[in-house]
């Protein structure tokens, strides 16, 4: 077990400096100068020349590439002498226009996405899993009918849409809940949860769709496999037989369901833009928008990483709920 | 400003009940001039709080490096030398500002000299010097600082090579002579340097107080009548007042409101809502945000609404340039039948109809820039002259002719809709276009770059300060071909380069005003660019806002006159 983890960590090392190379290429590949973002006006060829050696821009791909794996482990200096900013190990680059380094931001940023993916994740699990297990049990009764039209509905409507429907429902139209902003959990809980719940139940909803499919599908299988019709013949209870065919549901959900919660600990671009929340979605759609290098490349390896971790809490955690895959 | 106008963010709002058509374009045929002509108010009442709704997350109060008009919201804490004061109904004026006038030259215009009022104080009682105006343009050229509004940058002497005062070296080009009395050595003579000091970098920082440079705009001391009470980064700053200001030491500021709450990364869209609601706080509160053309309709059929709408008189420059030095358009007449071959009264719909989009325009500099005087060389009426256009056609004997008209795609879905027109209008007379949409950047290297493979852009164009030095210089100089400058069309002349030259140097600014209206019009004789429109820009206030207005210039509210009715 504990080779296998390191082989996957060791894996996931390479996996991620391969990302961070074909980020750096592609921003760069995408005629994408940050010095021009950051030259103000008027901004002559000597001007641009300064800012882009000062930001460090104006070398290769190859020159990028290794200065930011260097600086992941001793650190980085753009500038000399007393004209000097510092961005200490492991830097993931520094941002002229916020004029801090990037792992600060994302440490920033983490707060609000973090409680956003909290929220979300819970209620999806709760309503997907919950409404999808009521429509297998009661197959094609109202419960089914209304819940296979949701996650119909979920699964077709795109996210901003929902986002500015429920900020114009609820937070316009009805006024019961607040249109933007974050309060964090230290300062008052529930004016964390009272500014999140739009920003929750956007991203629930469409999240929860395909949980909805999937537990109702997986369920409806299970309850007709041939070892849970055995148990019923022999008397079996209805909990009993049902206890067993959740195992089977937890395969497939916890595998979507960790992916998806690394995703969204990735930041949710759209649902942040629309509700004014800034986590780690709106300081990568910042970063893009000003060309800013460090910030597109640190935020998209954090989110990567999170992906992989992800990845392996899915395989570490598979073998305990379905013992084929441990035989296997 | 920008270069790429619906890419800039119209750093205020306007004005509650006025639209005043100042100025305008006798092309604009079915425009109903408003009869409700406002003029600014010479007071506010003082006291309240105002809301100032951002949709910038990175709101600061750093003068570095920030590229943000002298009337925006960073000078209630921040005064320059010199500051705006500006009219719904005519043209922006220069006035002193923490200078005693607006700045004294007798070589010319290359060395221009400062004195400060007595008395000044920043908010942390100690007096303003002449000194602390020279460290806070010190500090705009330290590389930690990149950015903003730069033109001292270059125009200073030493400027280029000098790279802040935090290695102890300072720049002797900004001669301090004593505590009230400041010079500057230019590297040519500079008219419009009078309007550079008015700019963010020379408001003054005390040197004790600047001990964490990146952090400094969060808690800067104030200069202004506001001081930061609070500030969270990303998200508010609060403003109250700073007892060392002396409202008669200033002509630019009101100081109104006794607080400013700053919310800071509001989605753009909701801020609008949140005006067009004026719920609560928000009766108390201006804003940056855009208003979509879509929202347009709505807000002008409710008065209670349109009337907290401002929309301003003039606006920025929208044309089409013409790169001269491809076949085909090398010609002037294939250029001047282009200009009458356009149908300017479909573009103008594009953006929105006269009201909100824009006036069609004919000339280079907008209603608002000294020295705009309208004319019309190539006069085909509001939809073009097919004819006119044709018979230079035929007199350069061009037929066939194929041409590439290039422009951002990722700016806004107008570009495209506007590249559309601008094809079937050169259609009409036997001139194929072909359209080729590129992302923002790539378009912006393409046209900015010396060897221009293209024949055709659109471009939009705003100035810094109201002059040909910042509307003209920067789009027609042969100094701004390729290299990142503005100049598109690629036009070299260098009869105009000349005049371009001595109408920068000159100190007597009516005079040189004069002589950009003749530039003006020495362009458009060679045909370079079709103009297009001067383009709108709107702004929301809440119910309870007073003295909201945009002025000729620049196309944004003065956030420093505006009063709450509290």
């Amino acid at each position: 077990m504990i080779a296998y983890i390191a082989r996957r960590m060791v894996t996931a090392v390479f996996m991620l400096l391969a990302i961070a190379f074909v980020t750096i290429t592609l921003f760069f590949g995408a005629s994408k100068d940050p010095a021009r973002a950051m030259c103000g006006k008027p901004c002559p060829p000597e001007t641009r020349a300064k800012v882009s050696a000062y930001m460090q821009t104006d070398q290769s791909v190859v020159w990028q590439y290794t200065e930011f794996v260097k600086g992941l482990f001793v650190g980085r200096t753009y500038g000399e002498g007393a004209r000097q900013v510092h961005c200490h190990a492991p830097c993931f680059g520094y941002s002229f226009p916020n004029r801090s380094d990037v792992t600060t931001l994302i440490a920033e940023r983490l707060p609000v996405t973090l409680s956003l993916a909290f929220g979300a994740a819970v209620l999806c699990l709760v309503v997907g899993i919950g409404l999808g297990a009521l429509s297998a049990i009661r197959k094609g009764g109202i419960v089914d009918r209304f819940s296979t039209g949701f996650a119909m509905f979920g699964l077709s409507v795109p996210t901003f849409l929902v986002g500015l429907l429920v900020v114009q429902v609820f937070g316009f139209m009805l006024n019961a809940l607040p249109y933007s902003g974050f309060v964090s959990f230290s300062e008052s809980p529930t004016d964390w949860a009272w500014h999140l719940i739009g920003p929750w139940m956007v991203l629930s909803f469409i999240l929860a769709a395909s949980y909805i499919r999937v537990a109702r599908t997986q369920l409806l299988n299970e309850l007709s496999a041939d070892h849970l019709v055995a148990m019923t013949a022999r008397g079996a209870s209805t909990r009993q037989v049902n206890r067993h065919a959740v195992r089977g549901v937890m395969v497939p959900v916890v595998a979507m369901f960790a992916l998806d919660v690394t995703a969204l600990l990735g930041g949710s671009v759209i649902a942040e833009r629309v509700f004014s929340l800034h986590g780690l979605g709106d300081l990568l759609l910042s970063g893009v928008n000003e060309s800013d290098l460090s910030i597109v490349v640190g935020v998209t390896l954090f989110s990567a990483f999170l992906i992989i971790v992800g990845n392996l809490i899915v395989d570490l955690l598979m073998p305990l709920l379905d013992p084929r895959i441990r035989r296997a | 400003m920008a270069n790429r106008s619906r890419r800039v963010v119209p750093a205020g709002l306007a004005l509650v009940l006025a639209l005043v058509m100042a100025g305008c374009n006798a092309n604009s045929q079915s425009t109903e001039p408003t009869k409700d002509k406002n003029t600014a108010l010479e007071s506010v009442p003082q006291g309240g709080t105002l809301h100032y709704l951002s949709r910038r997350r990175t709101e600061s109060f750093e003068t570095a490096n920030a590229q943000m008009v002298p009337t925006s919201r960073l000078r209630w804490v921040h005064r320059g030398l010199t500051s705006w004061q500006t009219f719904p109904d005519k043209d922006t004026i220069l006035v002193p500002d923490l200078a005693t006038n607006t700045g004294s030259t007798d070589d010319g215009g290359k060395t221009w000299t400062f004195t400060l009022q007595e008395g000044l104080k920043f908010s942390d009682g100690s007096p303003i010097t002449a000194q602390d105006v020279k460290y806070g343009i010190e500090r705009s050229f330290a590389p930690m600082f990149q950015g903003g509004l730069g033109y001292h940058k270059t125009l200073l002497v030493g400027g280029t090579d000098y790279d802040g005062p935090y290695d102890g070296k300072e720049l002797d080009s900004i001669e301090v002579v004593n505590d009230h009395k400041i010079v500057f050595h230019l590297t040519r003579p500079f008219g419009n340097w009078p309007w550079i000091v008015s700019m963010p970098a020379f408001a003054p920082v005390p040197a004790a107080a600047d001990t964490e440079p990146e952090t400094y705009g969060e808690h800067p001391v104030a200069s202004g009548p506001y001081k930061v009470t609070s500030f969270r980064k990303g998200s508010q700053a609060v403003l109250e007042r700073n007892p060392n200001w002396k409202a008669d030491t200033d002509q630019a500021r009101f100081a109104g409101p006794d607080k400013i709450v700053l919310d800071m990364g509001l989605n753009n869209d909701t801020i609008v809502q949140r005006l067009i609601d004026d719920k609560g706080e928000d009766q108390t509160a201006i804003s940056n945000a855009l208003i979509s053309p879509s929202q347009f309709q709505r807000i002008e059929s409710d008065p209670s609404i349109s009337r907290r709408m401002a929309n301003s008189p003039s606006g920025y420059f929208r044309y089409l340039a013409m790169n001269v030095k491809r076949p085909g358009l090398s010609d002037v007449r294939v250029r001047q039948a282009i200009n009458y071959a356009i149908n300017k009264a479909e573009l103008q719909s594009v953006y929105g109809g006269p009201k909100f989009g824009g006036q069609i325009t004919s000339t280079i500099m907008t209603p608002g820039i000294p020295g705009y005087t309208e004319y019309n060389l190539y006069d085909g009426g509001d939809t073009g002259n097919v004819d006119k256009a044709k018979e230079l056609l035929a007199g350069a004997d061009v037929s066939n002719l194929t041409l590439t008209l290039t422009y951002p795609t990722d700016v806004s879905a107008i570009e495209e809709k506007e590249a559309q027109s601008i094809k079937n209008s050169l259609a009409r007379v036997g001139i194929k276009v072909e359209l080729k949409g590129l992302d923002g950047d790539t378009w912006h290297e393409l046209v900015s770059s010396a060897d221009g493979n293209y024949d055709m852009t659109t471009n939009g164009w705003g100035a810094d300060f109201p002059s040909g030095t910042s509307t003209i210089q920067p789009l027609f100089a042969s100094s701004e071909i390729g290299n990142g400058g503005g100049n598109a069309s690629q036009y070299s002349n260098p009869k105009v380069d000349a005049a371009i030259d001595a109408a920068i140097s000159e100190p007597d600014l009516d005079k040189a005003a004069k002589m950009w209206a003749a530039i003006d019009k020495q362009i458009m004789e060679d045909a370079p660019v079709v103009p297009i429109l001067v383009q709108h820009t709107q702004a929301l206030a809440g119910s309870k806002i007073l003295n909201y207005f945009i002025p000729a210039y620049p196309p944004f509210a003065n956030e420093l006159v505006v009063g709450v009715d509290h």
